[in-house]
Order: C-alpha cells, then structure tokens, then sequence
C-alpha cells in the first residue's frame, strides 16, 4: 500500500465491488517494507532505540506495532474519499475486535460489529485496521503472524448474520492458490479451489498463501474465502468447505510445500538403552521447554530417537544440551547411570564433563551418547484433501526423489500429508520431482471445477 | 458482502455461536483441548541390510501400496523402517513380509493416544509434558509422531486408557474432553 499504484489497483478493486451490489468494509495490513520511515520494523526499532539496554513492555510495543494498520488504513480511506466515496476507518477495536491478553499474538474472543453494521447501513465504505484487537480494558494487542488474514475472516464471520450473502477475499501478490512455490516450479498451477483443511494444511507446512488461523475461522463459520492477486484480475482460488468440493478435488493431490531450514538431531543410546530412552527423552524435552524451543518430526526407534528444530535454533541447543549429564532413576535400586550427550563437535562443556563423570565410575555408569546432527534440512510436503483414493504416496515420493538423487532422511505422515525430510540445497528439485509425478501441471489432474 | 435490510434490532439469533448482546465468539482455544484414543493398532519394524536400506525400503513399500493395506506414522531407520497399520490389515501385512522374507517384529494390540491442540506448533513443552506424564506412569511409547494440530503416541492397548486419563487431567481436561474408537472405524489413509 506504499506506492501509488498499488493504492490505485486496490481502490479498483474496491469500487468494482461497490459497482457489483457490496457493501464492503477492507481490512488493511501495513504500510511499507523495513526501512521505510512508517513501516512497521522502523517504527519497532525507534522504540528499542529509546534505551538498549531496556526491552519495551510488550503492552507497549503493541501500541507501537499497532501504528502502521493504523496509518495505512487511514491512508486507503482517505484513497477512496478523495475519489468521491463516503468512507470511515477504523482501528481493530473501534471495530468491535475484543481479544486476550497475550500481547504479540493475542486471539480474537469475540467480535462486536455493530458499529460496522450501522456504518454500512449509512453507505459508507469501512476501512478497519488488521493485525489488531483490544483487551477488554482497551489496551491494544496485535495478532501475531497472518494477524491481517484472521482480522478478514474473523470479520466476515461477525458480518455474516447481517447479510444476505458473503464473502471474504484476500489480495496478495500471487494470483491464488498453486500447486507449488511458482519461484521452484514454473508450471506450477493455479487452484480454481481448495478446501479449508488443504490450505491451513499448506500454510502449516511452510505455503505462504493464507493463514491458517484465517482459513479456521472461515472453515468453523463457514465462509467462502478468496485469495486473489492485487495486481491483476484473474479469478483467484476459492477456499471452501470439503463438501462443497466434487469428488475430483477431494481425492487429489493439491500441492507441494517446503519449509524453511531445518536441523535434525538423532540421538543412539547405546546398546540396551532402551530401558532408559523414556527418561533421557523427557528431560531433553523439559529442557527444550524451557529455552522455548518447538520441535516437530519426532520419532522412536528401538533405543534411539530423533526431533527437528528450525535452524535458527541450533545454537542455543548446542549449548543447551552439549556435555549435559542426564541421570537415570533405576526404580529398583536407585540412580546409578548418567547419560552423557554430545553434539557434533565435542566442546569444553562435554570434556569437563567427562573426566569429572570419570571420578565417579566407580559408582555411576556412565554412558556417552553421540547425537547425528543433519544440518541444512527442510521438509517438502505433499498436501491432499483426503488420501484415502490415493494408495501408495509415500513409496511414490521416495521413487520421484531416488529418481533425481535426492536423500531423504526422515518421513511424517497426517491425515493430509506426507512429508520428507531432505537436504535445504535439494528443495528445489525435490519440489520439481514431486510436482511431475503427481502430474499437478496438469489441469484435469488438478482442476476441481463443478 | 451485501447487507441485509434488516436494522440492528430485527437481527434474529445469528448464525454463529454468540454470547448476550449479539457478540460472536471466535478462534480456537490455545493449547491442548482434546485427548484422542484409537484402538487396534499395529506396528510392525523391519530391518534390512543398511547399505541397502534406502532402496529395500522403496521396494516394501511398493508391495505395500500394491497390496492396499494402508499405513501410517511411517518412519525411516537407518537399517530399516517403521510404521503401523490398523487391525484389520495386520494379517495381510504379516503376510506380505513373511513372503518377502523380510526380518520384521509386528506388535498387536496397540492403541494411538493423540493430544490435539489448535495451534500445536505454536506450543512448546508439549512433548514434555507427555512423556513427563507417560514415564512417571511407567508406560512405553513404541512411536511418536506429530502434526500442526496434534502429537500421536502409539502405546500398548492396555495401558491406552491409563495414559489417556493420565494426560487428560496434566492437561487440565474434563472427561467431556475424552473420545475412542477404533483404527478400522477412522479414516486412516492409505499409503
């Protein structure tokens, strides 16, 4: 919304909706990329800049990140009322958006569009600030990730018993929906649909298309949802529910997604640890708990087992858990082995820890674990509405991947993918491989249109 | 979206769920809001030799497919595979390794114990939680797995009620909160 032009194209689409028979009311995101003097990251960073050494209180930095929905609504308002329309903007609790208190990534309690409603009932277009809510005491709270999609759809739910007919779109800067990453596969194609559970699904596994909280809200109420490009106008992707959907869309393969890097970590106790992987398992979680860390990809094998973390992770790990000594509680004669994890390369914490668990083998064994760490990962999904009509999607995949040379060093499986784990610099061809084999660049094989 | 012509105080009951005063109450409740338990589960473990692993695994899982017997919580060894299937197919599948002449291990009788969450990767400590839960009621997790909305532990089908109970009060949940049924009864994919 930084530039006249988009301005301009969204205004179109405004008014065209307007020319249609809507009443319309538009949820703004932000203004502005990092760097922009009103963007939402520059306005964050003057804040901090205050004192360094003092982080904001997080009811504080909401007010703040609040600031850019704010500005550009005002600014998209005051778009169409210098074309001649009647319009009012609104921050997400003039809006009627009541929250939690969980500032960052509040959640929306309840929504009280009476005041929206009345001013659509005087004509006037309604511009409301997304990403945002307020306490019931008024203190503002933003929504975290995807805050602008949920504000949409929260508001076509609250709006839906006023009207007669609705609908909620989303303006992006893709046409729809696709099959793949367009920027991996080039014959990536678009969705004319998808149901709520595939696209939540996709955006989980790393699509950056709705979010999925959005596409919830729209599922439990039963919105139909649009994503649509802003810059051109090209029908877009309906999101619906699935048995809205015909029987072709339902037992499709819908799409492929990758996520961003990944790092791996298995952990072989030794020979006859599995009597003990229980309890070394739960204390590295509890400690994984405390730094905040989410893992995912978890498996248990025998007397091993393995988690993934986001890259970004790996640091705090290493120094969380390299040279940790984990004693094991023997139920029948008290604690008398200590397992001691090492990460990759060996550090002063591990060697320390060594020698003084040393000093006490005469009354402790102690037993040294060597956790594989497989750096630079990610996962590629494929994502179906259902795989029931669909036999044989994991020995597919792993055929398409062995097929280009792709390792893959981990599966996991939900009602709605199948996802590989594979080396980061491999996501590109894997994606390529998956998306030729599930024959997704084909229209009939793709197209769900009743 | 069209408005209706009804003002604000001819608005019938809406729709949605409301509190008083024609509020709409939204989004999903953080954290664990459910414990699910499905009965009559197998797993089955197959080892191979390691430097074959990547393609003996390729090709069991082929006869798998081609055989339809549907699988799930799929995970790769290093020297193998893993993954569990529902009651009815464990004989087919017994089946199938025996003629391939595979060394496998199948474990009857298990149960899937899912904690479902509306946002499970937005969680941390829920691994914890569980296996905190599940160590201090002595019970074994054969497999784990996880996704967006729910983590999936496979345990002895005996001890299935125990640790559902167990986690269901760590996790502050009524009994309301609680539901079984079995693999052949849900829609498990196939693979």
């Amino acid at each position: 919304m930084d530039s006249e032009e988009s301005r301009s194209k969204a205004a179109g689409k405004i008014v065209r909706a307007i020319g249609n028979g809507w009443s319309v009311v538009v949820v703004v995101s932000a203004i502005g990329r990092d760097g922009a003097p009103y963007a939402t990251d520059t306005l964050v960073k003057f804040l901090k800049s205050v004192d360094s050494n003092t982080l904001p209180a997080a009811r504080e930095m909401d007010m703040m990140m609040a600031c850019g929905e704010i500005m550009s609504t005002v600014v998209m308002a005051q778009t169409l009322r210098a074309r001649g329309y009647e319009t009012i903007a609104l921050t997400g609790g003039q809006a009627g958006i009541a929250t939690d208190y969980e500032f960052g990534n509040a959640r929306i309690i309840s929504i009280d569009p009476a005041y929206v409603v009345r001013m659509l009932e005087v004509g006037k277009i309604v511009f409301v600030a997304g990403f945002q809510g307020v306490t019931e005491y008024g203190a503002v709270t933003t929504l975290g990730r995807g805050g602008s999609d949920t504000t949409a759809s929260a508001l076509g739910a609250a709006l839906k018993p006023y009207a007669k007919e609705i609908a909620v779109e989303i303006y992006t800067d893709v046409d729809g929906v696709r099959t793949a990453d367009p920027r991996q596969v080039k014959e990536a194609r678009r969705l004319n649909k998808a149901t709520y559970e595939e696209v939540a699904e996709m955006a989980h596994l790393g699509a950056k298309v709705v979010h999925p909280r959005a596409a919830e809200i729209a599922h439990l109420y039963r919105i139909p949802l649009w994503v649509k490009s802003t810059f051109a106008d090209a029908e877009g992707t309906l999101i619906t529910a699935d048995e809205d959907c015909d029987d072709k869309v339902q037992q499709r393969v819908t799409g492929i997604t990758h996520t961003g890097k990944i790092v791996y970590l298995r952990f072989p106790l030794p020979a006859n640890g599995e009597i003990d992987k229980g309890q070394v398992e739960m204390e590295i979680y509890r400690i994984l708990q405390k730094a905040a860390i989410p893992l995912y990809l978890n498996s248990t094998d025998g007397n091993a087992f393995a988690f993934a973390v986001a890259r970004e992770h790996l640091p705090t790990l290493i120094n969380l858990l390299n040279g940790l000594a984990i004693p094991v509680e023997n139920r029948t004669n008290g604690v008398n082995r200590v397992y001691l994890l090492g990460l990759g390369q060996r550090n002063i914490a591990f060697e320390t820890q060594r020698i003084l668990l040393e000093k006490a083998s005469s009354v402790l064994d102690v037993r040294a674990v060597e956790a594989e760490v497989t750096n630079n990962c990610t996962v590629v999904s494929v994502i179906s509405g259902r795989f029931r009509g669909i036999p044989g999607v994991t020995a597919r995949m792993l055929e398409a991947l062995a097929r280009v040379g792709v390792p893959v060093y981990q599966t996991a499986d939900s009602p709605l993918s199948v996802s590989v784990l594979v080396p980061e610099e491999d996501a590109g061809k894997a994606t390529r491989a998956l998306h030729v084999i599930f024959e997704l660049a084909t229209e009939d094989s793709v197209d769900g249109r009743t | 979206m069209t408005v209706s012509e009804q003002k604000l105080t001819d608005i019938q009951t809406p729709i949605a769920d409301t509190t008083s005063g024609g509020r709409v109450r939204f989004e999903k409740e953080r954290g664990v809001t459910e414990v699910e338990v499905v009965r009559g589960i197998g797993h089955v473990t197959i080892r191979v030799d390691a430097e074959q692993a990547a393609e003996r695994r390729l090709e069991l899982l082929q006869n798998i497919a081609a055989a339809a017997i549907p699988v799930f919580l799929v995970k790769l060894l290093p020297d193998g595979m893993s993954f569990a299937i529902r009651g009815g197919d464990m004989d087919a599948a017994e089946e199938l390794l025996k003629k391939a002449g595979e060394e496998f291990l199948l474990s009857r009788d298990l149960a899937m114990v899912s904690i479902i969450a509306g946002a499970m990767r937005d969680l941390s400590g829920v691994m914890a939680i569980i296996y905190e839960t599940l160590v201090n009621e002595g019970i074994l997790v054969r497999q784990t797995g996880d996704a967006y909305n729910a983590v999936h532990c496979l345990v002895p089908g005996a001890d299935a009620e125990r640790a559902a109970r167990a986690l269901r009060q760590r996790f502050d949940l009524s009994e309301t909160e609680e539901s079984e049924s079995t693999a052949d009864g849900v829609g498990l994919k196939s693979l």
